[in-house]
């Protein structure tokens, strides 16, 4: 009797020291939480407000005024039949197309080449780390530079090709659009190889040795025992750039200004443009609303991906081994 | 030295007992084994010993005291741990004299114990080396004369031969046992080989999951066990054990065709029939009473060779000395001795009837 | 099934000889251990087979042909790690399917044999298990199984017991010894467990520090062994080596042990070994089983001694025998009953003794 007695009542007081933990835990929490609202939810819903109304700063009127001119979704309706805005899209999603596997490849394969050690391994490494740090901007000045018509880039053609090149890289519709997707790889390769070189070095040596014996030849490991091991970093990588390559602005501002014409025209340069050449606010929002929207299921579609694959498999042997483990005790 | 007693013991780790209501007298001068699978509750035991847990219900004494609720150092107890702890930065002698130097005592003093115990342990012509410099056994004594510096009134070590390899496990046992008869010393000594303490102990605790099993001489626990847990727990190899029915004195194990009589036991039942693998003898195929089985391995071990038997579907391991020559797939004899089997219930593993 | 040569195989890390000149031939469908303390060069050796290093001298054939050059993939070697090394991200079935997948085999055909290995070891019931999720035991068996599914001409197993608890140990030794004979395969053992080694091996390579000690059967090793660090290393208890000196007296050639007594040598083997002796300083090598134990009585044949300590070991008992600064084991067994302090006489039998040479340690008369 006493002992249960006793039981309940260590038990209360353990339930009561847990409440009391939580709510302390939820104090501290607090300040950042309304960080949070401030800096994210609160600009959120002004853009909302303000997308679905006529706004622009010309009105005169502060924007909180902006239902004076509201208009439903008829932005919305506006950004559908908005060519340029899908011409931006489309040449989004091409940089994005082909700038991200690129990296990744490249990424790759130098990432492979650092597994193991050789002399002069940490000056590479760290000359292929440097485009990584250098600034956005800087990236494309260095390369509005390169590709001049009387540029670095048109002599060492030159070279290799018997004559003088005189290739106009920033002008031609076609070509400005390689030379930009040109600058972004060469930036961001490094930080793919540095995520994947992670990945590859976590793969024990001894399995990989352990395959050797069984037989493998290289490309057989590489692709039976190093990749499936990579699975969710490649997954993270792959994600993660995409999701940046989306917003590219930076080079493309410096190197082209979306030129010529709307040549190079991405979605963040033209929400730009239209923001602060047409001053037309309230429909950049309704933009910028879209846009925010069409991310967010592309991640989330992702990390759903990520998640499932690498849960499934776990709940299921625990199941199993649980039933199992009994069995092999009586045997 | 000082008797040790864990009176009506508990100790709880969030909600699993690790220790559940255990009691135990260790008496003055014993060598004491504690033994038992891992997480079976043996190093709780020392550490509750020891004073570095205090336990949720029953009472610790040393000597007739209580001290249940006296901090660690209070307790006059030398310890000696598992990875040693030996400080690198010391030398050896340094080490040893660690406790009487933390107490302050004057500087002839110790110099005096030191030589001593270092000399009953063979080391007096290493005290200036580090630890580094030492071998694993040397070491393990330095240890040891560290506990011992202080005369303390009881010896607590915890797998202190773990470490070392097989050839220095069973040399320093050997050690131990002579020093702790010598020394006059009481000794609680917790293992997980079951050759070790079958070895030096003068008695012997099996544990398992928080409880005690037995508490006997190693001839107790070897010859005499008290339940089929116990009876398998020590022996290499383990005990042979047959599963069938015990009715009206005859054994039955259908599957294996045996049908062996055993007296002196009124049970009627499912048991589990063991037979140490030294208790059965290899004959000829055709002799009388023996039972037709086919050698699966043979395994020489130079003094002794173990044989394994397959009988139907069961592996039964024998026991021979010396070496006998026999190859797998050959068809001998065996003959099993009901009165020299253990009968154990089926259900409840107590045992029924030792051996006559 | 091939057999393995090695002929003068050194390995040098540095200044470190690891392995050194090391003269060896195991059999086709041999089992052989390299049993050795830590450092002796065993894992060095084996890797070398493996090609996972390279010799710095000396050869190893393969069936006569020397395979220095040939790439770990193709050498046809199976290797069992000691912490096995399992495919952690595919399930049992895919571990124990790659090796026979890596080869091009059809599917049906690779099924079949995933079937038959995993059943062999006992792990049917698992296939479809992610292997991350199996207990010691299972990896191990999982281990052997994905290396012997190829069916490699010769197995290499670096310890792979040393993980196990004690009671499965005792299990797998049987096992592997039987697996070993079920599929007649060359199997190389590499432990510090003499014995594993004795249990298992057809042949055991003792080694120490680097240098081959004695290559034979458990039993030539046990009876014969080839130096005192053989005998010291083989056997629980290891043999009684007994310093003593050899001493004339008229025509009788005798061991003289100090205060255990003097020893009148009888067997033509063992005198013939005190005549080869370089100097008067010899030990004496007897087993501990052999030793026949009686109530003291001065037979000339035997040691004076007092039982010092005993050691009930389960089946067997270990007898410390002393006398002065002389240490001496006998195993006699379980219901052997001594008071300490008795006064006994031990007896070695003659013909099962051995001569050492105190200086170097090699045996002494050849045999």
């Amino acid at each position: 009797m006493s002992a249960s007695r006793k039981e309940r009542d260590a038990a209360a007081a353990k339930l009561s020291l847990e409440k009391e933990q939580r709510k302390l835990g939820n104090l501290m929490a607090l300040p950042a939480q309304l960080l949070l609202v401030f800096i994210v939810a609160f600009p959120l819903l002004m853009q909302l407000y303000v997308s679905t109304t006529w706004w622009s700063p010309l009105d005169g009127v502060p924007w909180y005024m902006a239902y004076e001119s509201w208009n439903w979704f008829a932005n919305y309706s506006d950004l559908v039949q908005d060519s340029r805005l899908w011409g931006a899209i489309w040449r989004t999603l091409l940089i994005v197309i082909v700038c991200v596997p690129a990296q990744f490849l490249l990424g790759l394969g130098l990432a492979t080449l650092f597994v193991d050690s050789f002399p002069g391994k940490t000056i590479f490494y760290t000359l292929l780390l440097m485009p990584m740090m250098v600034v956005p901007a800087v990236v494309g000045y260095m390369f509005f530079l390169l590709f001049q018509q009387s540029g670095p880039i048109n002599d060492l053609i030159g070279v290799f090709a018997g004559g003088p090149a005189e290739i106009n890289w920033l002008n031609d519709v076609n070509l400005a659009m390689v030379a930009v997707m040109i600058a972004e790889i060469w930036e961001w390769t490094p930080l793919m190889f540095l995520i994947l070189l992670a990945g590859l070095s976590g793969v024990p040596e001894d399995q990989m040795r352990a395959a050797r014996l069984l037989g493998a030849n290289a490309w057989q490991r590489f692709w039976r025992i190093v990749m499936p091991r990579m699975k969710t970093v490649i997954i993270i990588a792959l994600v993660l750039r995409t999701v940046e390559s989306l917003k590219v602005f930076d080079t493309l501002f410096i190197m082209t200004v979306g030129g010529p014409g709307v040549a190079t025209e991405s979605i963040s340069l033209y929400i730009y443009k239209r923001t602060f050449q047409d001053l037309e606010w309230s429909y950049v929002a309704s933009i910028g609303l879209f846009v925010l929207v069409a991310l967010s299921l592309l991640a989330g579609l992702g990390i759903w991906f990520m998640v499932r694959k690498s849960t499934k498999p776990a709940q299921v042997a625990t199941a199993q081994q649980g039933g199992a483990l009994a069995l092999q005790e009586a045997k | 030295m000082a008797t040790l007693e864990l009176q009506s013991v508990t100790k709880r780790f969030d909600d699993i007992a690790a220790v559940e209501n255990v009691s135990l007298r260790i008496e003055d001068n014993e060598f004491f084994c504690i033994f038992g699978p891992p997480s079976c509750g043996k190093t709780t035991i020392l550490r509750l010993l020891l004073g570095l847990v205090v336990p949720d219900e029953g009472r610790i004494l040393i000597d007739g005291q209580d001290v249940t609720y006296e901090r660690p150092h209070q307790r006059d107890l030398g310890m000696v741990f598992q990875n040693l702890a030996l400080f690198p930065h010391l030398s050896a002698g340094e080490n040893i004299a660690f406790p009487l130097t933390e107490r302050k005592e004057a500087r002839s003093v110790i110099k005096d114990r030191v030589a001593e115990v270092a000399a009953k342990l063979h080391i007096d012509h290493l005290l200036h080396k580090p630890p580094a410099q030492l071998s694993g056994g040397e070491r393990q004594r330095v240890a040891i004369a560290r506990a011992l510096v202080r005369n303390p009134l009881a010896y607590l070590m915890d797998e202190p031969l773990a470490a070392l390899d097989a050839r220095l496990r069973e040399s320093t046992r050997v050690e131990l046992k002579r020093l702790q008869r010598d020394l006059s010393h009481t000794l609680i000594y917790v293992t997980h080989d079951q050759e070790e303490a079958m070895s030096i102990a003068d008695r012997i605790a099996i544990m398992r999951d928080g409880a005690i099993c037995q508490v006997g001489t190693p001839d107790e626990i070897y010859n005499r066990p008290n339940s089929l847990f116990v009876s398998q727990i020590v022996g290499s190899p383990r005990i042979n054990v047959i599963q069938g029915i015990l009715s009206n004195g005859q054994f039955r194990a259908g599957n294996l065709g045996l049908e062996l009589t055993c007296n002196g036991v009124a049970y009627n039942g499912a048991i589990a029939l063991a037979i140490r693998p030294e208790d059965i003898a290899i004959t000829d195929p055709g002799a009388a009473g023996a039972l037709t089985a086919e050698v699966y391995e043979v395994e020489p071990l130079g003094g002794h060779t173990i044989v394994d038997v397959s009988l139907r579907d069961d592996i039964l391991k024998v026991h021979l000395p010396g070496q006998p020559d026999f190859a797998p797939g050959q068809a001998i004899g065996l003959t099993l001795d009901g009165d020299h089997c253990y009968l154990f219930s089926a259900n409840s593993g107590e045992t029924l009837r030792h051996p006559v | 099934m091939a057999k393995i040569e090695f002929k003068g195989l050194t390995k040098r890390f540095g200044s470190l000889t690891a392995v050194d000149h090391l003269n060896l031939t195991i059999p086709d469908k041999s089992f052989v251990a390299l049993l050795g303390p830590s450092g002796c060069g065993k894992s060095t050796t084996m890797n070398m087979i493996a090609g996972i290093e390279e010799p710095s001298d000396g050869q190893i054939l393969f069936d006569g042909s020397d395979i220095v050059r040939v790439p770990i993939d193709r050498r046809g070697v199976g290797y069992v790690f000691q912490n096995y090394a399992i495919f952690t991200h595919m399930s049992v079935y895919d571990n124990l399917a790659f090796g026979l997948q890596v080869r091009g085999l059809p599917k049906a055909q690779i099924n079949a044999k995933v079937q038959q290995v995993a059943e062999l070891m006992r792990l049917e019931d698992r296939l479809d298990w992610p292997s991350g999720t199996l207990s010691v035991n299972e990896m191990q068996k999982l281990a052997i199984g994905r290396s012997a599914i190829v069916e490699p001409s010769i197995f290499l197993l670096d310890e792979p017991l040393s993980n196990l608890d004690a009671a499965f140990r005792e299990f797998m030794r049987t096992e592997l010894k039987h697996i070993q004979r079920q599929l007649e395969q060359t199997m190389v053992y590499v432990t510090h467990d003499q014995i594993e080694a004795m249990s298992l091996a057809d042949h055991i390579a003792v080694m120490n520090r680097g240098v081959l000690q004695q290559y034979g059967t458990p039993a030539d090793i046990y009876s014969r062994p080839a130096n005192t660090f053989v005998a010291m290393f083989i056997g629980s208890p290891s043999m009684n080596l007994i310093p003593c000196q050899i001493t004339t007296e008229g025509e009788t050639e005798l061991l003289d042990v100090g205060s255990a007594g003097r020893i009148a040598i009888t067997d033509d083997a063992l005198r013939q070994a005190a005549r080869a002796a370089p100097s008067r300083d010899v030990i004496l090598g007897v087993r501990p089983e052999v030793l026949d134990l009686v109530p003291r009585a001065a037979t000339g044949l035997g040691l004076q001694l007092e039982v010092d300590l005993l050691e009930p070991i389960g089946p067997r008992t270990v007898v410390h025998l002393r006398s002065g600064d002389t240490e001496i084991l006998a195993v006699k067994d379980k219901r052997y009953g001594t008071q300490e302090l008795e006064a006994v006489t031990a007896i070695p039998p003659q013909a099962a003794c051995r001569l050492f040479d105190r200086r170097d340690g090699r045996v002494l008369g050849g045999a």
